[in-house]
């Protein structure tokens, strides 16, 4: 590959920098407790939220039926969809946990435990609470939670590491059983913790008349609002492809920090689907993983087609070895074997395509042309598919294609300089072999 | 002889995993190759002779090795080309060449 000064640049100034982001422990952490632990009760929740808001902008016959059958028992067919899509608050409280104290050698399952117990206790408002409906609550262990929920988890495993390393526990004597041992070691920890908490909740009722999370809601109201615009949408896509152009996991990283935002919104679209108004959100992850990273990081679909006919052979061989993972919206292949990694020539439409797909995705979601996204589905689901899950609408499949299309144009030009120099090396090494 | 090959989720690296299973195979050699994430590797490193970094998660290198190191496990990371064609005979040759160092 031909030496640059930006690549130069990007590989020794930016990438370390990068890097370090990357490997940030809580970012990790953040980003295994959606990943990890949120995503399956979403997808899981999801499938109720389909059967009980049939997408009726359809005009088939056994559509409309199927939404006139579920009416009456609407309610029922919900409860598998409030308890799990509705409880993801719950479950980041002891992923970001877990995680962390995983990462940091402690008891991982135990800090999970105290930390969504700690968030439970948080999450109700300091009064009699025999007397509180659930309703009330369940906003709270769901989408309305996700910011109190990754801060308990860190302040519990905060707490458990203090504890754990200041030999702040009850150790027993040598010859007890270890299952003994583990549980006198996380009492006093537990203790603390739950003390703790309880404290803050019932201050902060006392004082404000509202739960903590509700309290934090408001406090990020402005930043979940600006991370619905079209700039946060811009601004995330381009550093996600910065990151995948010096060969970091860009998605991994920006979602680390993104991701309550998006499930923020999501749970919105999903609560408002639920009762029939206008859904609030439009920056969501189907938003990037549906629509804008089709067939892997990047929009590379259309790449992966131009590489299976190109002339030179290595394009052609990655382009071979790229076709199923491409289904799969899965192009570590394409990105490290063409590469597109400090590629001074492919770095261009590697950001510029994502980026302008990102424009026309904002847009017709912004003007109502396509469905807001209401479901997200997992990141593999193979494209036109995705696009008609997420917004119950085959107009989100029509975006998609519009999308591919638009990538296409963009990479074709950059695609065939590329490929003309990979050409000329490859005659060049065969007569130096002969 | 036991290797690991890592990547963020544990999905490019299974098809590679299988690959170089495969080519161990035909050359019989005793090996088995398992493919993972990078979190679940700290648990079980003990497991492993040898693990091998898949491009994406190239700058979790310096983490793993110290991981490694208490667990006496030889880390590197995958050659490029290897990995995006996803050849089990190069990939398996790096192991072997690592196991004799």
């Amino acid at each position: 590959m031909k030496n640059n000064s930006l690549m130069d640049w990007m590989e020794n100034k930016l990438m370390p920098v990068l890097a370090k982001i990357a490997q940030n422990v809580y970012l990790q952490s953040i980003r295994d407790a959606f990943a990890i632990f949120a995503l399956p009760v979403i997808v899981t929740g999801a499938l109720f939220l389909i059967v009980a808001n049939p997408p009726v902008s359809i005009e088939w016959g056994f559509i409309q039926a199927w939404a006139r059958a579920i009416e009456p028992i609407q309610g029922q067919i919900l409860i598998p969809f409030q308890l799990t899509f509705g409880l993801m608050s719950l479950m980041v409280a002891f992923g970001t946990a877990y995680s962390l104290a995983s990462r940091w050698d402690l008891d991982d399952t135990i800090t999970g435990i105290i930390s969504m117990l700690s968030f439970l206790i948080v999450s109700f408002p300091a009064t009699d609470i025999t007397q509180v409906p659930f309703g009330d609550v369940l906003d709270y262990l769901g989408g309305q939670g996700l910011f109190v929920a990754i801060i308990v988890g860190i302040v519990t495993a905060w707490i458990m590491r203090l504890f754990t390393q200041k030999g702040l526990v009850l150790e027993m004597p040598a010859g007890v059983p270890p299952y003994v041992t583990r549980t006198f070691r996380s009492l006093v920890p537990f203790f603390v913790t739950t003390i703790l908490f309880w404290a803050i909740e019932w201050i902060v009722w006392s004082n404000f008349n509202v739960t903590l999370p509700q309290l934090v809601l408001d406090l990020f109201k402005p930043l979940v609002a600006v991370s619905d615009s079209y700039p946060a949408a811009l601004a995330q896509i381009v550093l996600m492809m910065l990151l995948w152009s010096v060969g970091i996991h860009g998605m991994n990283v920006v979602s680390s920090v993104a991701y309550p935002f998006w499930m923020t919104q999501l749970a919105a679209n999903a609560k408002a689907a639920v009762a029939g108004e206008v859904l609030p959100g439009i920056v969501t992850e189907p938003f990037f993983h549906m629509f804008v990273h089709i067939g892997g990081s990047g929009i590379t679909w259309p790449l992966v087609i131009m590489f299976l006919m190109s002339k030179s052979q290595q394009l052609k061989n990655i382009g071979k070895t790229s076709l199923i993972p491409a289904v799969f919206n899965i192009n570590e292949p394409v990105i490290f074997g063409a590469p597109l990694v400090l590629n001074p020539i492919m770095f261009i439409p590697f950001i510029l395509a994502p980026a302008v797909t990102t424009t026309i995705t904002y847009i017709a979601f912004a003007t109502n042309f396509v469905p807001r996204t209401i479901i997200q589905p997992p990141f593999t689901v193979p494209v036109f598919l995705g696009g008609i899950i997420s917004t119950g609408s085959w107009r989100g499949a029509l975006l998609q294609l519009i999308n591919l299309i638009v990538a296409a144009i963009i990479y074709y030009p950059f695609f065939k300089t590329y490929e003309k120099q990979l050409v000329k090396n490859e005659m060049e090494a065969l007569k130096d072999n002969e | 002889m036991k290797a690991i090959i890592l990547c963020s989720w544990g999905a490019t690296s299974s098809s590679l995993a299988k690959n170089v299973n495969d080519a161990a195979k035909k050359r019989n050699i005793d090996i088995e190759v398992d493919a993972g994430s990078t979190i679940d590797f700290k648990k079980k490193a003990d497991e492993y002779d040898v693990a091998l970094l898949e491009p994406q998660v190239r700058h979790l290198k310096n983490e793993i090795e110290e991981i490694g190191k208490k667990h006496s496990v030889k880390v590197d990371l995958i050659d490029m080309q290897a990995f995006a064609t996803f050849d089990g005979e190069k990939v398996l040759d790096q192991i072997l060449s690592l196991i004799d160092k």
